[in-house]
């Protein structure tokens, strides 16, 4: 097997390898090492590359496993983590140069739990500036790039890791999501992402962008790694005040009990009425799929979710605000233009904005609350468009004529507000670029949502699909 | 408080040097998200609760 093959390997495969000692977790480290070297020039999804630090843990996992110490399906697999979690002794930029200096000494929660799972951490990841924007063009440390159109985002803010997840720059990444942020680059980049229930992953050693709507979860190249990898991080954390005592189930035990019997919700207002004809009928091909596999359709009513975007945008633009007050007035002109007018609009807003915003993210609660008395999980697109070109997302564009920032988050923030988990699964492709399906389910159902996810998996073969970015990146070089 | 629909009163509010298209940007904002919240249904809101709870202190 080449170096480029054993990137392309999911965990799934990988692991059993390494547990059999047929691979030696420091050949894998070094084949990832070697690929970020060559192709992330090109893609940018990192901020900074740990080599000695990726090759000593893959040495100790080689070590661990020689002795019979195998830890789990994560021992020894290389994965990216975004640059808002804590590395100990690692600056954390989010993403920022006001926070270039910014050296933590303790790990973030949820990373300690993948080194305590034998994960070998290869760096941190690029992504947009203070994780507030879908696009992650960072005006510091420069535009990641979507590895399949090298001419477009990779979505945000998570936007590095699933461009290095889609490229076999890390075998999967952890992401955070407050109101796109997983499932968004997820979808544009054509790997899962799945944004579980607040509460379950510790967001502790994660700087904040909005308290009450941050999430932490993975991004990886199946639903069975997506399990693995919350398996590893999820669980309750006093260092964390959001932090659920809910028990943490086996997430990989229903991935192949299949959809029949099940009831799908599709929602009849808003999910369906601003998106691209062809991400529609990718959608709705995909929600067929599902059907003849044994599901039924139901449609579902959630009235209050037409003001789910407003409502997010309030609040997360005040809270952003309150983290960030100081600076704002201090160190302004080390902002990107973009997040500093987002951030700035959350200083305007009054206090009965905000709580107007906070009682309808209760009506939308109840919404979905009413909806999962008839049906086990909703159904709809991840993101009503497709991956928008870099440098053109203010700009009305695309089939729909809007601007891609002003809608790219439309259909992934009412699980934030709900705190609900969903996931982004890639099903199908239009004109070339991928395009998602999101499962959302009721509080602490990750795994009915990873069961539906896996099932319509493991009826299609998107995900064998592997974006093109190297025939673009000799174009590149060529130019 | 009054609205900040007015450049001079975005001025105090942000207390940072901002230049006409940016004053002029965040009133046009402020005032879209004003009039969006404006138009949340008021009976439906009235009849709940912001998710905000009293979180009882250690016990000691």
């Amino acid at each position: 097997m080449t170096a480029d093959e054993l990137c392309d390997l999911e965990i799934a495969a990988v692991a059993p390898l390494l547990r059999d000692k047929e691979l030696s977790p420091v050949e894998l480290a070094e084949a990832y090492l070697a690929r970020i070297e060559r192709l992330d020039p090109t893609l940018n999804t990192y901020i900074r590359v740990l080599p000695e630090a990726a090759l000593a843990a893959a040495r100790q996992a080689e070590d661990d496993i020689r002795r019979g110490g195998w830890r789990g399906p994560l021992h020894g697999v290389p994965v990216g983590i975004k640059d808002l979690f804590d590395l100990a002794r690692v600056p954390t930029t989010m993403g920022s140069t006001v926070l270039r200096d910014n050296v933590p000494q303790l790990d973030a929660t949820v990373v300690s739990h993948l080194k305590a799972a034998g994960a070998v951490i290869l760096g941190k990841q690029n992504l947009h500036e203070f994780a507030f924007g879908i696009t992650s063009e960072n005006p510091h440390y420069g535009a990641v790039h979507n590895p399949w159109d090298l001419g477009r985002v990779p979505g945000g803010s998570s936007g590095g890791t699933a461009a290095a997840v889609a490229a076999g720059l890390c075998a999967a990444g952890l992401g955070s999501d407050t109101g796109a942020s997983i499932r968004a680059p997820a979808s544009f980049c054509g790997t899962v992402g799945l944004k579980p229930t607040y509460g379950r992953v510790s967001r502790a050693g994660a700087l904040p962008l909005a308290w009450s709507l941050d999430h932490a979860g993975p991004l990886a190249r199946s639903v069975a790694d997506c399990a693995v990898m919350l398996q590893a991080i999820a669980g309750y954390d006093q260092r964390d005040a959001a932090s659920s005592i809910e028990p943490v189930p086996d997430f990989s035990a229903r991935l192949a009990r299949g959809v029949a019997g099940l009831r799908l919700g599709i929602p009849r207002e808003y999910f369906f009425e601003i998106i691209e004809p062809d991400v529609d009928r990718v959608v709705r091909q995909a929600i067929s799929t599902l059907e003849q596999l044994g599901a039924r359709v139901e449609e579902v009513s959630l009235p209050h979710v037409r003001d789910a975007q407003i409502a997010g945008n309030v609040i997360m633009s005040s809270e952003a605000a309150a983290w960030h007050h100081d600076w704002l007035r201090e160190r302004p002109h080390e902002y990107g233009a973009d997040v500093l007018q987002r951030i700035r609009g959350g200083l305007l807003v009054r206090a009965t904005e905000y709580l107007h915003s906070q009682q309808m993210r209760t009506l939308i609660q109840q919404d979905f609350a009413q909806a999962f008395t008839r049906v086990d999980v909703v159904l709809g697109p991840t993101v009503p468009i497709v991956a928008p070109p870099i440098g053109r997302t203010f700009e009305p564009g695309g089939p729909l004529n809007l601007p891609p920032r002003a809608i790219a988050n439309r259909t992934t923030v009412p699980c934030n507000l709900t705190g609900m988990p969903a996931i982004s699964i890639p099903c199908g492709f239009s004109d070339g670029l991928p395009v998602g399906l999101q499962i959302m389910g009721a509080a602490f159902a990750e795994p009915l949502v990873l069961q539906v996810a896996a099932a319509y998996e493991s009826a299609t073969d998107w995900r064998r699909h592997k974006p093109t970015f190297r025939s673009a990146t000799e174009a590149i070089t060529e130019r | 408080m009054p609205e900040p629909t007015s450049g001079q009163m975005v001025k105090e509010i942000i207390v940072a040097e901002l230049t006409d298209q940016e004053v002029s940007a965040l009133v046009e904002g402020y005032a879209t998200l004003a009039r969006s919240v404006a138009a949340f249904p008021g009976a439906d809101l009235k009849r709940v609760e912001p998710p905000l709870r009293s979180v009882p202190g250690p016990r000691t």
